[in-house]
């Protein structure tokens, strides 16, 4: 008998009023894998994972985690989770080794293995030297690490990761990135939601693109970008002020947005002469040109005509 | 550009709901509450609710049925001479001993003892030899000493009523023998007004007052006041006179309460602070549910409530002496109770609440308006019967009324079982109120 993936959505759905922030999602997470959910802000993707911690019900469909039902089997569910939510969820008054303690504690670890999990994660997230210091005197880098830590402490089987690294610097990114391929290592399962395409592309086996609470496509890297072919990405930034209407005459296929303009092309170099023309005819000068190999930008740009990093709330 | 200033930050004040409820509706609702509390005090000044009174008339002469029939007119009283036995329905007169010990048990407030032998002890002494005039015994419950002065008033103005003939055909044979009028001049005088007597059954006049009504507690009482009794009355303080400390007794219990509501409606709000700083979701994520997390939550608050209680005791103990340990189980077990309803009164607030501001508000004016009703600012006995009853709706009543039983009535813990029903099965009541509340609120 085979085993059921380790996530498994049918048609999710949910609606915040008239708002409808997920809508009919399907997505299968096995077991080992790393799998992005890459979206925008408020693309959904906090939606998706509050239900899948069963914080949230969903409006209709299903979501099982190793065959367990979110609505009917919580307890069950709970107990296979670690959760890394996207804003710290610490206690500042509590030192670090407290917070992870307290945690620990939560699901179960107790005495001796409690002790060795906490050394084993805070060596691990290179915060051993700071373990009694109190959190509200870490740095924001440092409180992230922390949070994840408090996260993947019980060796969950399956951990949903919410934008582990929103506003953190290069370091402390440098080392979450060494807990999560250290977790790959240890078999665990990681669901990762982020805006940034470069961890998306980095860390995950497979990735959903996620916008508008549809899933638009899923797939390993490779398998997205070969979605756009051999395309590239032509990047044309200019100076002057465009009368209305012009660039979108100039330009019918690309994307504008401010002062760039994006056109997706298979021979950049070829097309470019005549872009740079069209550019003078409409009275503008020629700032910059940039061609980009196709990425998961480019990706979601191709699929939704909206670039990745395109303003908008969580929800 | 000042009024630019003044104009955000006007619209900042009135767009926080907190804001407005801190600033104008906690006011006027506490404004409302004392205007009630203070009015009707002021009302029952001269409108006041009848005073329980029980009689032990241990003389039972004619003349101390007389005396007690004067007690029964006085519209400013209600004068109770018997009760209940406590295996039948038979009415028993009340004695000395039982009615002590309604005074103590705070089933009312004074009781008179008329004294055995005063009929025959003051013919004939009132002016000469008042010393060995048996003294009347007024119990009464320093809790209470207005109605103590009060009935202590009325009392004297029924001595005169009552003494009259006595007091004016003794006076006549002092006159007459200052006056060396003689003996048969004394005794015409005496003849005719014991006629008198016989025909109007007093002093001409002095019946006019019997009644009491309206004036029993004003102008008569003044003149109770003016003049010294005929008889002595020995005012028997039948709860403070063995407290070291009777205010801090008293004291004690009314403070205490209301801080405890404070206390615990702030840690109650810790929900709140929990839910801000994002460690409520990651909670009920986990293996907790969020029934485990409101009961961890009332677990920690009420144990600190719990622990202030005891600890503001333990003070009045050391400092204030009071008496803290004649029945500790009962004071632990009252205690346990008050920080259990009082924290479940928290949950509820918290869960209906917000944010952390908005608990700020609510429990502000949730507990002044509780504590001013409930008897924390003004002792309950001083308001009117009907604000009493109101009060009953208030957590503070029944926590002081427990309290002023273990403490100033020096009950056990049988006797204070009502309050802690009444609070332990509050406690229940918010407790689920507030589980639904969070459960609907935090599982959407």
């Amino acid at each position: 008998m085979t085993q059921p993936p380790m996530l498994h959505s049918t048609g999710l759905t949910k609606d915040y009023g008239s708002l409808r922030a997920l809508s009919d999602v399907d997505l299968e997470i096995f077991e080992g894998e790393i799998f992005g959910l890459l979206g925008p802000n408020g693309a959904g993707k906090t939606t998706f994972i509050n239900i899948a911690t069963t914080y949230l019900k969903p409006t209709s469909g299903t979501l099982a985690i190793a065959g367990l039902d979110v609505l009917e089997e919580t307890a069950g569910i709970k107990d296979l989770l670690g959760v890394v939510p996207q804003e710290i969820s610490l206690y500042d008054s509590l030192s670090a080794e407290e917070n992870l303690a307290f945690f620990g504690g939560l699901y179960g670890l107790r005495g001796s293995t409690l002790k060795t999990r906490i050394s084993d994660v805070l060596n691990l997230l290179g915060l051993e030297e700071r373990r009694k210091d109190k959190v509200e005197n870490y740095s924001g880098g440092m409180r992230r690490r922390i949070n994840m830590g408090a996260g993947i402490l019980h060796k969950p089987r399956l951990i949903l990761m919410d934008e582990p690294t929103v506003g953190v610097d290069p370091q402390s990114r440098h080392h979450i990135f060494q807990v999560i391929e250290d977790l790959r290592g240890g078999g665990a399962t990681i669901l990762y939601t982020t805006h940034y395409m470069e961890e998306a592309e980095r860390l995950c086996d497979r990735i959903a693109i996620i916008d508008h609470g549809r899933v638009v496509v899923c797939g390993t890297h490779r398998e997205l970008v070969d979605l756009i072919g051999e395309q590239s990405l032509l990047e044309i930034g200019f100076r002057g002020q465009p009368e209305p209407g012009v660039l979108e005459k100039a330009f019918p296929d690309a994307d504008l947005g401010g002062d760039r303009i994006l056109i997706r092309t298979k021979d950049a170099a070829g097309a470019l002469p005549s872009h740079v023309r069209s550019l003078a005819d409409a009275g503008l000068e020629l700032a910059s040109i940039n061609v980009r190999e196709p990425d998961l930008e480019t990706v979601f740009l191709h699929l939704t005509g909206r670039q990745l990093r395109d303003g908008g709330e969580e929800s | 550009m000042i009024a630019h200033l003044i104009a955000r930050d006007l619209k900042i004040a009135f767009k926080d709901r907190g804001n407005l409820i801190l600033g104008f509706a906690v006011p006027v609702v506490l404004f409302s509450v004392f205007v009630l509390i203070f009015g009707g005090m002021a009302r029952s000044s001269g409108d006041m609710d009848p005073i329980r009174l029980i009689v032990v008339d241990e003389d039972g002469s004619d003349r101390s049925r007389r005396m007690v029939s004067h007690l029964r007119d006085m519209d400013a009283l209600r004068v109770r001479i018997d009760h209940s036995a406590e295996d039948s329905e038979a009415k028993v007169p009340y004695t000395r001993d039982t009615a002590r010990k309604a005074v103590v048990e705070g089933e009312v407030s004074t009781a008179l003892v008329i004294p055995k032998g005063l009929s025959t002890g003051i013919s004939g002494h009132l002016f000469v030899e008042p010393d060995s005039v048996p003294a009347l015994s007024l119990f009464f419950d320093a809790a209470e000493p207005l109605e103590a002065q009060v009935v202590r008033g009325l009392l004297q103005q029924v001595l005169f009523m009552s003494m009259s003939d006595l007091w004016a055909l003794e006076g006549i044979d002092i006159m007459a023998a200052e006056l060396d009028l003689g003996a048969g001049t004394s005794e015409q005088m005496s003849t005719w007004m014991q006629e008198v007597f016989d025909e109007f059954g007093g002093l001409p006049g002095a019946g006019g007052t019997s009644a009491g009504g309206d004036s029993a507690t004003s102008d008569s009482t003044a003149t109770g006041y003016a003049l010294e009794s005929p008889i002595p009355i020995d005012m028997v303080d039948v709860l403070g006179e063995t407290k070291k400390n009777p205010i801090a007794a008293m004291t004690a219990a009314q403070v205490v309460v209301m801080f405890l509501l404070f206390s615990v409606m702030f840690s109650a709000g810790s929900i709140l602070r929990e839910q801000e700083g994002g460690t409520l979701r990651r909670l009920l994520v986990s293996p907790m549910t969020a029934r485990q997390f409101l009961l961890g939550k009332m677990g920690s608050t009420a144990a600190f409530g719990f622990l202030q209680i005891l600890i503001m005791f333990v003070y009045g103990w050391l400092v204030f002496k009071v008496d803290l340990f004649r029945d500790f189980p009962a004071v632990l077990l009252l205690t346990a109770v008050c920080a259990f309803s009082a924290t479940a009164l928290g949950m509820v607030i918290a869960s209906l609440c917000r944010t952390y501001r908005q608990i700020d508000s609510i429990a502000t004016l949730v507990v002044l308006s509780m504590s001013a009703v409930g008897g924390s600012m003004v002792p309950r006995f001083l308001m009117p019967d009907w604000m009493q009853k109101i009060g009953l709706v208030s957590f503070n009543a029944w926590a002081i009324d427990g309290y002023y039983k273990i403490f100033w009535r020096e009950m056990g813990t049988l006797q204070i079982l009502p309050q802690v029903g009444v609070l332990a099965a509050a406690g229940a009541i918010f407790f689920l109120i507030s589980s639904h509340l969070f459960q609907k609120r935090f599982y959407t």
